[in-house]
């Protein structure tokens, strides 16, 4: 039987703030896995001006800075090549939401690493909505997955695993019990044991919002950071202590928890054995800018 | 706001026929709501678009499940173009009932009050009403100031066009009026909007659903800290009794008399009147959630 945790199991815990660091925890007890996953912060102050634009240059290098951190290379070039083959089909699953979509300069720092690490350019396609459709996507043996993170009405967060969402034929399917087993999105045939990296803008990611479009621009605040891993449950398990951590700041203890709790996260790993939400199983580097990091 | 001659095209909508007339781009619903093409330097965009329930997922990303928990019937939706850039989004919800536009509207409610239909809040460029059966949202998405002050504009024309007020659901009658937010009255039915604004469990052992009404309600003690009730009407007294016995048996076994202190030092409480259950959340005391669920109003009609 499932075990029902209550409001009074956070009061016991001295704090309801920690909500999903405690669920974490609680996962990391139960999970049989003693995986580690390694996910990489990195900011940079002068990567938006204050007009919001984003200057590529350092946004490249950040990419770059990045995923030589979580591959352990000496280079970009080399630690892409440990993701991508020259041969392969490459899909970049982007997010198009209109109020915060993911910057087009981080698909083409995204796609200019793909290219160099020999992928011809027929073989690579950025995408969002279509992708089901798309011929490259159809035949795709890799994903590259990046979109900004925001709060989400029914699932707590739109992260990583959110983003596959559209892979599906009926979205519907995913949304009971807040959208708690995404994680099955990666056992579609378009995704499975494809995904090689996931990339979480957190230049401008959004931590409250409301209204059938739920977005508010109150709500979104300059992190100028990006978040790198290879596990999506690690970083979406990352991404949900910034959201909280921005709440605390914000709104104070009593606001701080992200409602509905993204159960996503914790059934990815419990459940389906897809990643690590464990923050204790998950060595979270830091690079670049400190001020502000929060977590 | 309504200006006459050319600058406004006025929309005669026939909910019957909501997908045709969307096309046409003049949509509304079988009142005829009337609503202006063009407020100061924001012009509507070619392409009103219209949704039902069937279609309301293709629209609002993940939202979908809320305003189908509230019997949404179809919405009406109008991007506002301004000329030095920046989009205003109109969305009229037509809801089954007026109980459901003001719960709808009551779910997200933290914003100052904007004077606009028969609640309303502003903030940060986006603005929420009810009047009648309608949930309205106005949202800027760029455009600065000028378009703010233009939110706020089809507001109030949309709020007009609205001829009818509507009633609040019966619930809210019970509720103690001594020391209410009643910014902070929410109406609902399914547990996630419960979890949403104060979470119980990580399961629904209040056995709530689409045939529930539930008012949370929050009673400001001054110090940043407030005592919470909740009411549940059930559809008859055999469900209201089985939540009742579940959720003492899975939150506060220990309680007697239904009353039980909490690990924070607070006091919850739990009594059933037939069809509806009461409970008290976060009290100061124990004689506090009792006196608090004494003062709900009983409501003749109540079904066993």
């Amino acid at each position: 039987m499932k075990k029902i945790v209550t409001r009074r199991e956070f009061m016991r815990q001295g704090a309801c703030v920690v909500l999903g660091t405690a669920a974490g925890l609680a996962a990391g007890r139960l999970r049989a896995q003693e995986a580690r996953s390694t996910v990489v912060l990195i900011r940079h102050p002068g990567v938006l001006d204050d007009n919001l634009k984003i200057d590529e240059g350092i946004l490249q290098k950040m990419l770059d800075e990045a995923l030589v951190a979580l591959c352990r290379q000496d280079d970009a070039e080399k630690a892409f090549r440990t993701l991508i083959r020259p041969d392969d089909i490459v899909g970049i699953k982007t997010n198009a939401w209109n109020y915060l979509p993911t910057p087009p300069e981080l698909e083409r720092a995204i796609r200019r690493r793909v290219l160099a690490a020999g992928v011809r350019e027929e073989n690579i396609d950025i995408n969002d909505r279509e992708v089901i459709d798309r011929p490259v996507f159809q035949k795709a043996t890799a994903l590259i997955n990046v979109r900004p993170l925001r709060t989400h009405y029914l699932a707590g967060i739109s992260g990583c695993m959110k983003n596959f969402i559209t892979f599906a034929k009926n979205i519907p399917d995913y949304h009971p019990n807040t959208c708690e087993d995404l994680a099955l999105l990666f056992s579609l045939p378009q995704v499975k044991g494809k995904a090689r990296l996931h990339v979480l803008s957190v230049l401008t990611p959004q931590f409250h919002a409301k209204g059938p479009h739920h977005f508010d621009r109150r709500y979104v605040w300059n992190y100028n950071g990006l978040l790198l891993g290879t596990d999506p449950v690690a970083v979406d398990a990352v991404a949900l202590r910034l959201v909280t951590a921005k709440r605390q700041e914000v709104f104070g203890a009593r606001e701080a928890r992200v409602m509905p709790y993204p159960r996503s996260i914790e059934a990815a790993d419990v459940k389906h054995k897809l990643g690590t939400s464990n923050p204790n199983r998950i060595d979270l580097v830091k690079l670049g800018w400190q001020e502000g990091i929060l977590i | 706001m309504r200006t006459n001659g050319t600058r406004i095209a006025r929309l005669i909508l026939a909910l019957a026929a909501l997908a045709p007339l969307a096309a046409m781009g003049g949509i509304m619903d079988e009142k005829g709501l009337t609503l202006p093409r063009e407020i100061g330097a924001w012009k509507a965009a070619a392409g009103d678009q219209g949704y039902d329930r069937q279609t309301l997922y293709k629209y609002i990303d993940g939202g979908a499940e809320l305003y189908l928990a509230y019997d949404f019937q179809k919405v009406y939706s109008r991007t506002y173009a301004g000329a030095a850039g920046g989009e205003i989004v109109l969305d009229v919800y037509a809801m089954g009932s007026e109980a459901d536009a003001f719960g709808l509207f009551s779910s997200e409610r933290e914003d100052p009050e904007a004077g606009i239909g028969q609640a309303s809040e502003y903030g940060g460029g986006l603005l929420r009403f009810w009047k009648g059966r309608y949930f309205v949202s106005v949202l800027a998405n760029g455009g600065g100031e000028a378009a703010d002050a233009a939110v706020l504009e089809i507001g109030k024309a949309v709020a007009a066009a609205i001829a009818e007020n509507g009633a609040e659901p019966g619930l809210v009658k019970l509720l103690p009026p001594d020391g209410l937010d009643r910014a902070r009255v929410r109406y609902f039915h399914l547990p996630l909007q419960l979890e949403k604004h104060y979470y119980l469990a990580s399961e629904n052992i209040l056995n709530l659903g689409a045939d529930t009404d539930c008012l949370l309600a929050e009673y400001p003690r001054g110090n940043g800290e407030a005592s919470v009730l909740l009411l549940v009407r059930y559809r008859g007294g055999a469900p209201a009794r089985a939540a009742h016995e579940n959720f003492l048996k899975i939150y506060m076994p220990e309680a007697v008399a239904g009353a039980a202190r909490m690990e924070n030092g607070s006091w919850t409480m739990a009594a059933l009147d037939r069809d509806l259950l009461k409970i008290a959340f976060e009290a100061p005391g124990k004689e506090q959630a009792a006196a608090l669920l004494a003062a709900v109003g009983s409501e003749p009609g109540g079904t066993e």
